[in-house]
């Protein structure tokens, strides 16, 4: 071989080897792999469970209405801070704070409101721009209209300079994003931000020239009470100043709205308020575009009390009532809401909760169930409520007395019984039958960290963490049974179409699908891993 | 990326596991040699942040065929070992090990009686061994799963003998650029088993998706032939 030939020889295999390692020069993987990730969930949304990962931008969700649980994936924008189902629970809001783009892999994008259709499997998020990262969402009964606002903790301070905490983003559910939908707002303010947002049902205005109903914002804030009509957004709020000015007052703050869509009313019970205040919305001329077409008139209702806490229902000739619970004065008022006339029922304790049973919507309440929460009294009170407006109508109020303090009360839905917890560490719990006065005592192994109700309020379901079983109780027969499962259990659901859903708390995702109340542990499935499906794909 | 990161301790492990026995250069050869292999695809990307990864070569051939003009050809067993690991999120824990056992065919040629160059063929089988855990998580399941899949390997290298007595042991120092075509690997997130005798619950496993380990390879070892 001659030498110049080895030279080509060497030049070549040289060129070559520099070509090679050229080839082995690749891209810096993207930060975004270095993102916190939080999974916000898993909330319950009819016969689904959801998970949103916070930094593979998706939402997860499984679907147990075939009997089998199946999987789902719906993209959604960056940095999801908050997720809540609708009030019908058919879709799932989503509230991403967006991400301003410093580094390769970052993504310019503003905060946004997320709508998802878990019930379609291959639908695509519904998204509206929202301005401000907002992380709070109070959404219409009906899903017409949501309002996003700022919680007291809700700016990061890492992603602005200024937060206008009386900011409001209000967004049309049944309009497409543009310009105009959401409306973005700021509340007129007296010092205070809002603590909360609810939203009325759909109400009308009485003699109103737009007899459609629509739905109203009512902002809760130290002592002021703004309202917005949320289906018309542009149109001025309106401010009620609450409490009487003196600087040596206590603040008042509106803690609980119950609404009477029919006539147009709200009822509003504060801390710090002597009486339950009515706000029923009349028909005013509007005087210009801008201007509303009603005008709240208040009225106070109640014995000068202090209620602890109210409801309202409606009798059989449609009078619409409200309960008001006044423990300073050991009384119960019920106020006739056209009238505001009322009449007032002794108690023997201090009461601060009312809870109305049968709780259906479709049925008149007949009982009323009254406990002392903050006292932790080992009894609580029954009352009657037909006929309790008659002065010629004796009152009925039974004492239901039990061995053990009644430190929460939970209603048990679309039945007549409740649930009784008496001790801190849910133990030992009481299962209270309002229609009989009954109380049956169940005790737990241990804490019951995480329970829920059947759909059809027939069982309850509940777990301890320490213990690797699901306790199943017949609340017909207040017969127990459990299921042992493989891993010390988290949260469980207890799904519409009646499959139950142990989520094990782990970051990978990991549940366990029991498919009815009755399966065996035969019958039920653990399932791995599901949080990262095509987790190794994500860049491809 | 900087190549030379992986390729320093690439041959670090190639000179710190540097072991042979040696014979005569014409019918056997026994290697061991270290190198680094890249990782150029986005799909390693959500296992670690390294774009390669420092590997274990150990090989065994034999000259099957003299050829006039050529050279002369030879099979060889190879096996290769290495891996990753990284963290994702700040808080999923990755170990991805590797290995391979290739049949490369190679056909040498001569260019000086010290140096001969030399281009190869492989097929074989590749088999991947996934790890994750969760940082933050002390109750949390690790997941781990198995897999393998067909191999390939096309590459280039010299043979630089160090020795020179005749029939007997000689030593030599291979270099070797090869592009190894893989097959991806495809993990599911099968939970990590505890060893427990507990009859346990069904379990469906998601599909965490694949990894692509094709990519550059460059190998410095040593040579015994006999």
């Amino acid at each position: 071989m001659t030498n110049l030939r080895k030279t080509r020889i060497l030049r070549g295999f040289g060129l070559l080897c520099f070509l090679s390692l050229a080839a082995c020069y690749g891209d810096e993987r993207d930060e975004s792999w270095d993102r916190e990730r939080v999974i916000i969930g898993p909330v319950a949304v009819k016969s689904r469970l959801a998970y949103v990962d916070t930094a593979r931008d998706r939402v997860l969700s499984i679907e147990t209405a075939d009997g089998r649980p199946d999987f789902h994936s719906y993209d959604i924008g960056r940095n999801a801070i908050f997720a809540t189902p609708t009030p019908d629970r058919d879709h799932l809001a989503v509230i991403t704070r967006g991400e301003e783009a410093l580094v390769k892999g970052q993504v310019d994008e503003d905060p946004k409101l997320w709508i998802l259709d878990l019930s379609e499997p291959n639908s695509v998020a519904q998204s509206y721009e929202i301005g401000s990262a907002f992380d709070r969402l109070a959404v219409s009964s009906d899903g017409s209209v949501a309002v996003a606002y700022f919680s007291s903790g809700g700016f990061d301070a890492t992603t602005g300079v200024f937060r206008n905490p009386n900011e409001l983003a209000i967004v049309d559910l049944e309009s497409a994003p543009s310009d105009e939908n959401p409306t973005l707002r700021t509340v007129r303010s007296f010092g205070s931000a809002p603590d909360g947002v609810v939203l009325s049902p759909p109400m009308r205005i009485p003699g109103a020239e737009d007899t459609s109903p629509r739905v109203f914002a009512f902002l809760l804030a130290e002592n002021t009470l703004t309202l917005l009509d949320a289906t018309h957004p542009t149109r001025r709020e309106v401010t009620i100043r609450l409490g009487t000015g003196s600087t040596n007052a206590a603040m008042i703050r509106p803690q609980e709205l119950v609404f009477a869509p029919n006539t147009g009313t709200a009822y509003v019970r504060s801390d710090n308020a002597s009486d339950v205040l009515s706000v029923l919305l009349s028909a005013e001329e509007p005087e210009s575009e801008q201007d509303n077409d009603y005008q709240p008139a208040l009225a106070e209702l109640g014995a000068g009390g202090g209620p602890a806490d109210v409801a309202v229902w409606d009798d059989a000739i449609d009078r619409r009532f409200v309960l008001a619970a006044m423990p300073s004065s050991r009384q119960v008022a019920v106020i006739d809401a056209d009238t505001a006339s009322f009449v007032t029922v002794s108690t023997p304790d201090p009461i601060d909760r009312i809870m109305l049973f049968p709780n259906d919507p479709n049925l008149q309440p007949r009982v009323a169930l009254l406990a002392s929460i903050s006292q932790g009294l080992p009894r609580v009170h029954l009352l009657a409520l037909d006929g309790i407006s008659d002065q010629l109508v004796p009152v009925d109020l039974r004492t239901v007395t039990m061995s053990e303090p009644v430190l929460d009360v939970l209603q048990i839905p679309g039945s007549e019984q409740a649930l009784i917890v008496h001790d801190a560490n849910r133990t030992v719990l009481g299962l209270l039958d309002v229609s009989l006065g009954a109380v049956s005592p169940l005790e737990g192994v241990g804490r019951l960290d995480s329970f829920d109700f059947s759909a059809d309020g027939s069982f309850l379901v509940g777990v301890t963490n320490q213990v690797s079983r699901v306790g199943i109780l017949d609340l017909q027969s207040l017969h127990p049974t459990n299921i042992r499962i493989d891993d010390d259990p988290g949260r469980v659901f207890a799904l519409q179409g009646g499959a139950i859903m142990v989520d094990h708390g782990d970051a990978f995702g990991r549940a366990t699908y029991i498919p009815s109340i009755d399966a065996q542990r035969s019958d039920a499935r653990v399932m791995s891993g599901f949080l990262l499906e095509e987790y190794l794909d994500e860049d491809e | 990326m900087n190549a030379s990161k992986m390729l320093v301790p690439g041959l670090i492990v190639a000179a710190g596991l540097a072991l042979t026995s040696s014979a005569h250069a014409e019918r056997y050869q026994v290697s061991i040699g270290g190198g680094s292999s890249y990782l150029p695809s986005k799909s390693v990307d959500s296992l670690t942040n390294a774009t390669g990864f420092a590997r274990l070569d150990l090989e065994a051939g034999l000259t099957i065929l003299h050829v006039p003009i050529l050279g002369h050809t030879e099979v060889a067993l190879n096996w290769g070992s290495g891996g990753v690991s990284g963290t994702s999120f700040g808080r999923i824990e990755s170990d991805l090990g590797m290995n391979t056992v290739m049949l490369l065919s190679r056909v040498c040629r001569p260019i000086s009686p010290r140096i001969s160059a030399f281009g190869e063929f492989g097929l074989g089988v590749q088999w991947g061994h996934l790890q994750l855990d969760d940082a933050d998580s002390n109750s949390a399941r690790s997941l781990e799963d198995w897999d393998k899949s067909a191999a390939s390997s096309l590459g280039t290298g010299v043979d630089v003998r160090l020795t020179n007595q005749g029939n007997e042991f000689n030593l030599g120092i291979r270099g070797k650029l090869a592009y190894r075509a893989m097959a991806p690997l495809n993990f599911s997130a099968t939970p990590m088993s505890e060893g427990s005798e507990e009859l346990l619950l069904e379990t469906t496993s998601a599909n965490l998706g694949s990894v692509n380990t094709s990519g550059m390879l460059v190998s410095v070892g040593l040579v015994g032939s006999f």
